[in-house]
């Protein structure tokens, strides 16, 4: 149900999140932080299989952040987070892609790093509690440092096909998430997270030596679960 | 005037803005590759006869020029050798190679080659040490085809008559390791490949040799050497169907048993005189073959096909 959410859905609950804050929304909020561990799935062209040139080959990796909110009026607050996520390169698909353009069943090996976006976000927030529950949509924007794993690709005829030294760039990053906070008592809770992140490095290739740039799309979603206390 | 030269200020800005958010798209291979499987050559190719095609050199800086016998010029009466330019462009994303070729005069050589009354076929360049370059070629100028070789130096044809009989000779090529010239002739019925010593640089000893290793009961034609690697043509048992691609390899004075190219270059129809040419080893990822067939998808008649073979042959065969 969330892996699918639609535009309508997401503008759907913003609007019930408005109205129930207006109801349910409590004066005595501070702060709160969440340490939050998940899968880190790639979507999209990141995703996608076929063409290498702009598409990802991203498997589902793993992800882990540090989320602060603070909150200044009945349903509102902002919020800073810090977040890592990794994708490994699907090997096995890449192989494939390669094999079928030198028309051969196999015989390119592929060797191949990790992906990954290490981001600090700053995010406007809702927040709605209701009984032991606190739901908040965040979305904002950050900058997040973005890696670009090495990758070899060699054929056993043909010698070395490609060959990608890895590489580090900053760029700006936009995102949005839904959280669920359940509080086992006054000060401690479970955070079940719900997330969204585009990044577009332009990654420069230093392995011919020109120093060519290229732009990759890094669009993944994060489902994550942690803890969170309040303070 | 102003309103000009914001019209102008406006569009370029608009241009720079839109070319420097174009998406620039990772390199999928950064070195060229010729496809593995034989793909028509059609920006030389008629709707004639067009086969026999040999290389005056490598391909440098991705231009070749290529030779080739057609009878495109009388109508399918009689061949012709012709000449085209090339500029081969490679797409790093897909690795799709595209031809850009143009026919070229020859006014030097193949006017004195051709002859409208008979056939031409088969050149062959080679380049002597300290002798100027010599184009091989064969002819039925006589009745019967002979093979003839073009002097660059003096611009005369000459014929070689230690090779040439009152049967078809034709194909010649030069081996340098073993300094020796091959040709196929159909002397004993079928055509086999002959060995001589290489008759431009020892004239002495002259004695035609039957290269067992290569021939077999059937046909067996249209040598062409590289390096060490020989490339011809047989209807030989083992292949796909009408005359294959057959390759063998020279290490320790001999040649190898021959070697089917397979099916992504073979075919149930006829394949005919394979050339390669060597390509840069910083760029390119395989050497080219081109060859002609009479496959059904191609232009009419025969046409000129390429396709990408190993630079590693002689390692293959190891």
């Amino acid at each position: 149900m969330i892996y699918g959410m639609g535009k309508k859905t997401h503008i759907l609950f913003f609007i019930l999140f408005v109205f129930m804050g207006s109801i349910y929304g409590q004066e005595d909020k501070k702060s709160d932080i969440s340490f939050n561990t998940g899968l880190s799935i790639p979507i999209k062209s990141f995703e996608k299989k076929k063409y290498f040139s702009y598409q990802g080959f991203a498997n589902t990796g793993f992800s882990a952040e540090i989320d602060y909110s603070t909150y200044f009026w009945t349903i509102c607050g902002i919020n800073l987070k810090l977040n890592h996520a990794n994708f490994s390169v699907d090997k096995k698909a890449l192989t494939k892609m390669y094999n079928e353009i030198l028309e051969q069943k196999d015989g390119v090996n592929v060797k191949a790093g990790w992906y990954s976006s290490t981001s600090l976000m700053f995010n406007p927030m809702f927040d709605i509690p209701i009984y032991k529950f606190n739901l908040q949509f965040k979305a904002g924007l950050g900058i997040s440092l973005c890696s670009h794993p090495f990758v070899k690709v060699t054929d056993a005829d043909l010698g070395k096909l490609r060959e990608l030294n890895s590489d580090l760039r900053f760029s700006i990053i936009v995102g949005y998430s839904w959280n669920i906070n359940y509080w086992i008592n006054e000060k401690k809770g479970i955070n079940f997270e719900y997330g969204k992140c585009f990044v577009s490095p332009d990654f420069i290739d230093t392995s011919n030596g020109t120093g060519d740039f290229f732009n990759l799309n890094m669009t993944y979603k994060l489902i994550a679960l942690g803890y969170v206390i309040k303070f | 005037m102003i309103k000009n030269s914001l019209h102008k200020i406006g569009f370029i800005i608009i241009f720079v803005t839109f070319c420097s958010c174009w998406p620039h798209n990772r390199i999928v291979f950064e070195d060229i590759i010729i496809p593995k499987s034989a793909v028509n050559f059609s920006e030389v190719n008629s709707e004639y006869d067009d086969y026999n095609s040999a290389f005056p050199g490598n391909i440098i800086n991705d231009e070749f020029q290529i030779y080739f016998s057609s009878n495109r010029d009388n109508k399918g009466e009689s061949y012709d050798i012709i000449k085209y330019g090339c500029n081969l462009q490679f797409d790093q994303g897909v690795a799709e190679i595209r031809f850009r070729c143009q026919r070229m005069e020859d006014v030097n050589i193949l006017q004195n080659i051709n002859s409208p009354s008979s056939n031409e076929y088969g050149p062959y360049f080679y380049y002597p040490e300290k002798l100027d370059t010599v184009l091989l070629f064969s002819s039925d100028c006589g009745g019967n085809l002979d093979i003839y070789f073009f002097d660059y130096k003096d611009k005369t044809i000459n014929t070689i008559n230690e090779i040439n009989t009152t049967d078809n000779e034709a194909y010649a090529t030069i081996h340098n390791t073993s300094s020796s010239l091959y040709f196929c002739s159909d002397k004993e019925g079928e055509f086999n490949i002959y060995r001589i010593k290489n008759v431009f640089l020892d004239t002495s000893a002259i004695e035609i040799k039957y290269v067992n290793e290569l021939n077999s009961e059937k046909n067996d034609k249209c040598p062409y050497i590289k390096n060490n690697v020989m490339v011809f043509i047989s209807d030989r048992d083992g292949g796909y169907g009408g005359f294959d691609l057959w390759y063998s390899i020279y290490k320790d004075t001999a040649w190898s048993k021959p070697i089917n190219f397979g099916p992504q270059i073979n075919t149930q129809y006829d394949e005919y005189r394979p050339a390669v040419v060597e390509t840069d080893s910083d760029k390119y990822l395989n050497n080219l073959m081109i060859f002609s067939s009479n496959r059904p998808d191609g232009k009419g008649g025969f046409d000129l096909y390429y396709v990408g073979i190993s630079k590693h042959l002689e390692d293959l065969n190891k």
